[in-house]
């Protein structure tokens, strides 16, 4: 289409260059003018469009045919993703998939639109509060996409990414075995420590932990397996202990405007925070 | 010896009388009564121009902003408050009332009459447009620039929760308001075009530039309802806690796109149709050949208005629409390929067929910029209208760089051609050609510097709207934002070297002939700069380019006396001029048209009072300044004299 | 280029009647953008309401018919004296042309008297904070009201300057009356949409 597109615009190009340099009095035009009017400005566009349009309409009509073997919610959040399976595993900014499978992404949006879009693996669709799209992406090979929202958001628009992490369908069965689980118990005292800071503290009223009866807040990521993740925060800081000691200190400074505040810690029990997160696998 | 058989010579002095009657008193009371649609013309197009300088700052901060990964220079909330402004201010402050200043000071010119039909509405016009740009740019005062996007999307923008601050609450309000301007405006240049025409200028004699102005504003009376009632229901939304959008209370967010884009779509046709009208004028002028197939074209001009209206689903491909009315907007939007490219082959033939070299003075060049960059653009339009390749490209870069193509290439380029053509003409100077033509190899080169490589970036993947990306997207990708960044640089030099040039030869230019083109409109059969009543007699047109029928000869006559009153004489001081009728501009009447009044300016001013109250919810400086309307309006009936 | 810029043979014509006067050509197109804005509100409406499980939403009751029917014949009904005054002033009869006109205004105030009764009684059940089917509802009457109070100014300055005889009268009144036809036709649309669809 887009060939098509330029060797048009070539062509017509070429007639503009010959139009500035040579004079009707040397040359005879083989149509006349009205005619030139009609033949590139109503039948070139009329073919070129019909033809377009019938290869677009049908890739519209096919991509309504395929059949998803499995569902998976994902619900947009100024500025991260909220990723359901269907037994309940929950996870963020991370999708997990088998490789080879058709999936079914069920958008819904918890506050403004957003849009889904893995360049990788097709279009994108939005997320609209109030109603429900779906949409089906497939990955043939195993491998790490990147996707991203495409839809303004408002500030931090920018770092709201994800991934997509296409795995064979055993490591893909394990993995989601694996969520199910819910949060492993902290070991050793620092870690001890860091789960009662983080139930005190605010975090608890945000972040769900499943299996810790406290942390049970919507308002951002489920972080039963937080550690396991390779990313946070949409994208906005690799998962390493100086990435999270870093997210934890100052989110408003790694991603200016997020909806996470700086909860004041002391330098202790910020290594204890951290070290409870750390057992979070 | 009666004056019918009398020749008039051109000159200024037998009509001395006329032009005091005409001209406006001297000093700032004469400025704010002014109802002249040339002095109005020429302030929309300098406010305009401003807007563009500051809209074009904002982008280069943006630009500096995206020149390499992770950059800190403005941070996230004033790039997208930058993102915001710069969109709206191009739109809306720039874009739409440059045509309505060339639309005011070409028009009336153009159709051979003295004033535009409501003289005192024209003024109002353009106080409002003031007002509305004022009070959108107040918003930096206050520390609340608007940060939705210029299409301010809900619930983002919609929901105080969302987009706290008064940011959006300027937004709504001022394109409401501006929204009176447009529309005032456009009914005004309809009702001229119809009834102000000269003696025997038919339809079909009517020059393309004011078809190209009739259909943009046929476009506006039926299109602006859709954006001011979007603004009114974002700002009823937001402010006084209504649920149009809300989906929680039974709203419909997406009901907004809807409302936005049945606005959205049709404005950027109708800023691009009168800009096609210039394109048209300034052809055929510098290729000495009538407009190929100008029944065609003006065809092409209505089709492109009337197919515009059912397209703007074309920018919610991804909004999930079902797949019928997809297919439907879709070649719906591909097929207005046709009328375009009817246009664009008429554009090519008349330069094919001229029977001289194409001189390239720099309206020209800025013309034949216009060819290229459209065309380009106008191809990545057919691209995105196709839907599965809009899934991929809708919100990236490549829609980003399809939009500044046609609005840039497609607008703007004959934006300047139509500055550089008419400069003489409402300054008495012309412009020093060398520098224009400096300026426009710098524009044109710094374009396609900045935007090609956009379109690239966005097949890459990169998604509009974002302050900054993270390295990682590999070295193309950086060094491709780069070259973006440095050729915005690059029209920025191109386009100071051009507002110097303005500036500069505005004074100090050589004085301009009439006819400095040799061009076939009736604006150029008068001095340069026009005197104050335009014309002293009313010309009779056989033709859409009436000077070429008189170069080849053809008896040149106009009507100067009609019963018994010598219109080249004022009469009583009244402003009077003739209206003709409707189709075929053969009947003629004598009317007197409105003193000039500061009423306008002071309703202008009092309406801006009203919108102030609505942004600061205070229903005191909203009684204040509706108390204002009324008297302004009252007033304004003093001095309108009877038809 | 010096051809363009010679002089012309001046020209003595007679002036002939060019057709409607200036400003009706105004008021037409105010109308076109008017009417669009209207059509918008309806096409939001009835774009919220296919899209809603119930109608009117919440607990809000559906709206009355009877009362506003007696309203709406009113309203429609006063085109006739506005018709009338509009033939009378171009005419010239100044007497007939002030009767019409003040008929007219009459059975309008009546209309919006009715406006305000009905908004008491709603106002007492529902808010427009509400829900969507509100916002919408007081959205679209209180804007038809409006258009109708508009109206009433515009005829009740025409009406004096009839009585106070000012010359000449056609023009105002012929681009009066047209907007007053256009504000009943609207009523005709929004009753249909937001009361007879609704209620019957
Ligand atoms: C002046 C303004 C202008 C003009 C003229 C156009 C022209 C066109 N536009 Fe564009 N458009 C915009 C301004 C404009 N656009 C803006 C501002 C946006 C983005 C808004 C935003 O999201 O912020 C946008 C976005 C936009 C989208 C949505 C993209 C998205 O968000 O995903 C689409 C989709 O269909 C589209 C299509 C078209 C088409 C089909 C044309 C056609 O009219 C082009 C027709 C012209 C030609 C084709 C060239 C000449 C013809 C020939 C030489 C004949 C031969 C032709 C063929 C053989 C095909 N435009
Ligand atoms: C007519 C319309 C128009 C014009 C002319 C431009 C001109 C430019 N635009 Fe525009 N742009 C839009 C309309 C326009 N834009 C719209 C509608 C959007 C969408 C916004 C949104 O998403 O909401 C957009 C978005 C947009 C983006 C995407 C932002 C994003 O998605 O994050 C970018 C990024 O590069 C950009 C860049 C530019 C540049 C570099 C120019 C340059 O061409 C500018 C050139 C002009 C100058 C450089 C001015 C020169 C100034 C001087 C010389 C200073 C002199 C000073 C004095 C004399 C006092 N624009
Ligand atoms: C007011 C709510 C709130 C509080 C309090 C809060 N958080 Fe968060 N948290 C969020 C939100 C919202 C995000 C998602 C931010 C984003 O990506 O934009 C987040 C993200 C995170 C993440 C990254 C998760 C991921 O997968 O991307 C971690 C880790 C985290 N928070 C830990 C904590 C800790 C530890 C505390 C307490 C010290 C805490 N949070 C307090 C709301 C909160
Ligand atoms: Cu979410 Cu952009
Ligand atoms: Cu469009």
């Amino acid at each position: 289409m887009s060939v098509t597109a330029t060797v048009i615009t070539l062509a017509i190009l070429i007639w503009l260059v010959r139009g500035l340099t040579r004079r009707r009095r040397d040359i005879t035009p083989r149509w006349s003018e009205q005619r030139l009017l009609i033949a590139g400005g109503v039948i070139m566009p009329l073919v070129v469009v019909t033809a377009v349009s019938v290869l677009a309409v049908g890739v519209i009509q096919a991509s309504e045919r395929t059949e998803p073997e499995m569902r998976i919610e994902v619900e947009g959040h100024q500025y991260w993703w909220e990723v359901t399976y269907a037994d309940g595993q929950e996870t963020a900014n991370e999708i997990h998939i088998p490789a080879g499978v058709p999936v079914e992404m069920v958008l819904t949006s918890d506050d403004v639109n957003h849009s889904f879009w893995v360049p990788a693996l097709g279009g994108k669709l939005d997320l609209i509060p109030g109603s429900t799209n779906e949409k089906v992406i497939e990955a043939d090979e195993p491998g790490v996409y990147e996707g991203l929202c495409a839809e303004y958001c408002g500030i931090q628009h920018a770092n709201m990414r994800f991934l997509i992490i296409a795995q064979p369908r055993d490591e893909f069965d394990a993995w989601l075995a694996d969520q199910t689980r819910p949060a492993a118990a902290p070991e050793g005292v620092e870690a001890r420590r860091g789960q009662q800071v983080f139930e005190q503290q605010a975090c608890s009223g945000c972040h769900t932990v499943r299996g810790n009866r406290v942390a049970d807040g919507e308002q951002g990521p489920d972080l039963t397996h937080v550690a396991s993740r390779s990313t946070l925060a949409g994208l906005a800081i690799v998962n390493t202990e100086a990435g999270r000691r870093r997210w934890v200190a100052h989110p408003q400074i790694v991603k200016d405007g997020n909806e996470m505040p700086a909860v004041p810690l002391t330098p202790d029990e910020l290594d204890a925070v951290l070290a409870y997160l750390d057992g979070l696998r | 010896m009666t004056l019918a058989e009398r020749p008039v010579p051109r000159v200024a002095a037998p009509f001395a009388a006329l032009q005091r009657t005409w001209d406006d008193r001297p000093g700032i009371p004469g400025m704010l009564e002014s109802v002249d649609h040339k002095r109005i013309g020429t302030r929309y197009l300098v406010t305009a121009f401003a807007f563009l300088l500051i809209g074009g700052v904002e982008a280069l901060l943006m630009r500096l902003q995206l020149a390499g990964p992770d950059a800190e220079v403005v941070g996230a909330q004033a790039y997208n408050e930058l993102m915001t402004m710069h969109g709206t201010t191009m739109i809306f402050l720039f874009n739409t009332p440059v045509f309505a200043g060339f639309g005011n000071y070409v028009l009336p010119l153009q159709v051979g009459t003295r004033d535009m039909a409501f003289p005192r509405l024209n003024a109002l016009s353009y106080w409002v447009y003031l007002s509305a740009g004022g009070l959108l740019y107040s918003s930096f005062l206050f520390g609340a620039v608007p940060d939705g996007g210029w299409f301010a999307y809900v619930p983002l923008s919609g929901n105080r929760a969302f987009s706290g601050g008064l940011g959006m609450d300027f937004w709504a309000v001022g394109i409401a308001f501006l929204g009176v301007s447009t529309t005032v405006g456009a009914i005004n240049f309809l009702v001229t075009a119809i009834r102000m025409r000269t003696p025997g200028m038919t339809w079909p004699r009517v020059p393309v530039f004011v078809w190209g102005v009739v259909v943009m504003s046929l476009m506006i009376v039926f299109a602006l309802p859709a954006i001011t009632l979007a603004g009114l229901t974002l700002e009823a939304d937001r402010n006084f806690g209504f649920n149009f959008f809300d989906a929680a209370a039974g709203g419909e967010p997406i009901l907004y796109q809807h409302l936005f884009w049945i606005w959205g779509h049709p404005e950027v046709y109708l800023l691009f149709i009168p800009a096609t009208g210039i394109v048209s004028t300034i052809i055929p002028v510098f290729c000495r050949r009538r407009l190929v197939g100008y029944p065609l074209v003006v065809a092409s001009l209505v089709a492109t208005g009337f197919i515009s209206f059912g397209l703007w689903l074309h920018h919610m491909f991804a909004t999930g629409v079902p797949a019928l009315s997809a297919d439907f907007f879709s070649v719906a939007s591909a097929l207005i390929a046709i009328p375009t490219g009817v246009q664009f082959f008429a554009w090519v033939s008349t330069i094919a067929t001229a029977p001289v070299r194409p001189r390239l003075e720099p309206p020209m060049l800025f013309a034949v910029g216009f060819l290229v960059t459209f065309l380009i653009g106008g191809m990545t339009g057919i691209m995105v209208a196709m839907v599965p390749f809009d899934w991929a490209a809708h919100d990236s870069y490549f829609v980003v760089a399809h939009f500044h193509y046609v609005l840039f290439g497609g607008t703007v380029f004959p934006t300047f051609a139509g500055l550089h053509y008419w400069f003489p003409k409402m300054t008495g100077r012309m412009l020093d050609r060398r520098t224009a033509i400096v300026s426009f190899w710098l524009i044109f080169a710094g374009f396609h510097v900045t935007f090609f490589p956009q379109h690239i970036l966005g097949l890459m993947g990169m998604p509009r709207r974002v302050y900054t990306y993270t390295e990682g997207y590999g070295t193309a990708f950086d060094v491709m934002n780069l070259i973006s960044s440095v050729g915005a640089f690059v029209i920025a030099a191109g386009i100071a070297l051009m507002t110097w040039n303005f500036l500069r030869s505005r004074r100090r230019g050589a004085e301009a002939p009439a006819d400095p083109w040799g061009a076939d409109t009736l604006e150029w059969s008068i001095s340069s700069p026009a005197p104050a009543y335009n014309y002293a007699a009313f010309a009779d047109v056989e033709s859409h380019a009436p000077l070429w029928d008189w170069d080849e000869g053809r008896t040149r006559t106009a009507v100067a006396v009609v019963d018994d009153e010598d219109l080249t004489q004022p009469l009583g001081g009244h402003h009077r001029t003739i209206v003709t009728s409707a189709l075929e501009a053969d009947e003629v009447e004598v009317v007197t048209m409105p003193s000039p009044a500061a009423w306008p300016f002071a309703l202008a001013l009092a309406s801006l009072v009203i919108c102030i109250g609505i942004v600061a919810s205070s229903w005191l400086i909203a009684g204040v300044g509706a108390l204002g309307v009324t008297v302004a309006m009252v007033a304004w009936q003093q001095g309108i004299a009877e038809r | 280029m010096t051809a363009a810029v010679v002089d012309a043979t001046h020209r003595t014509v007679t002036s002939r009647p060019t057709g409607r006067s200036l400003g009706w050509w105004g008021m037409v197109w105010t109308i076109a953008t008017e009417g669009l804005l209207f059509g918008l509100l309806l096409f939001s409406y009835f774009f919220i309401r296919t899209n809603s499980p119930t109608w009117p939403q919440g607990e809000i009751s559906d709206p009355e018919l009877t009362l506003t029917a007696i309203r709406t014949v009113i309203l429609l009904g006063s085109t006739i004296p506005a018709h009338m005054a509009h033939r009378a002033a171009q005419r010239g009869d100044r007497r007939a042309t002030a009767w019409g006109l003040g008929t007219a205004w009459l059975m309008g105030a009546v209309f919006l008297a009715g406006h305000f009764y009905d908004l008491t009684k709603e106002l007492a059940e529902f808010r427009a904070d509400d829900n969507a089917y509100a916002s919408l509802w007081y959205a679209i009457t209180n804007l038809h009201a409006l258009h109708v109070g508009v109206g009433l100014i515009i005829f009740g300055f025409l009406w004096l300057r009839t009585l106070a005889r000012m010359e000449p009268q056609g023009e105002p009144v012929e681009g009066g009356v047209l907007y007053w036809h256009f504000v009943d036709v609207v009523w005709v649309f929004v009753y249909t949409s937001l009361y007879l669809s609704v209620s019957l």
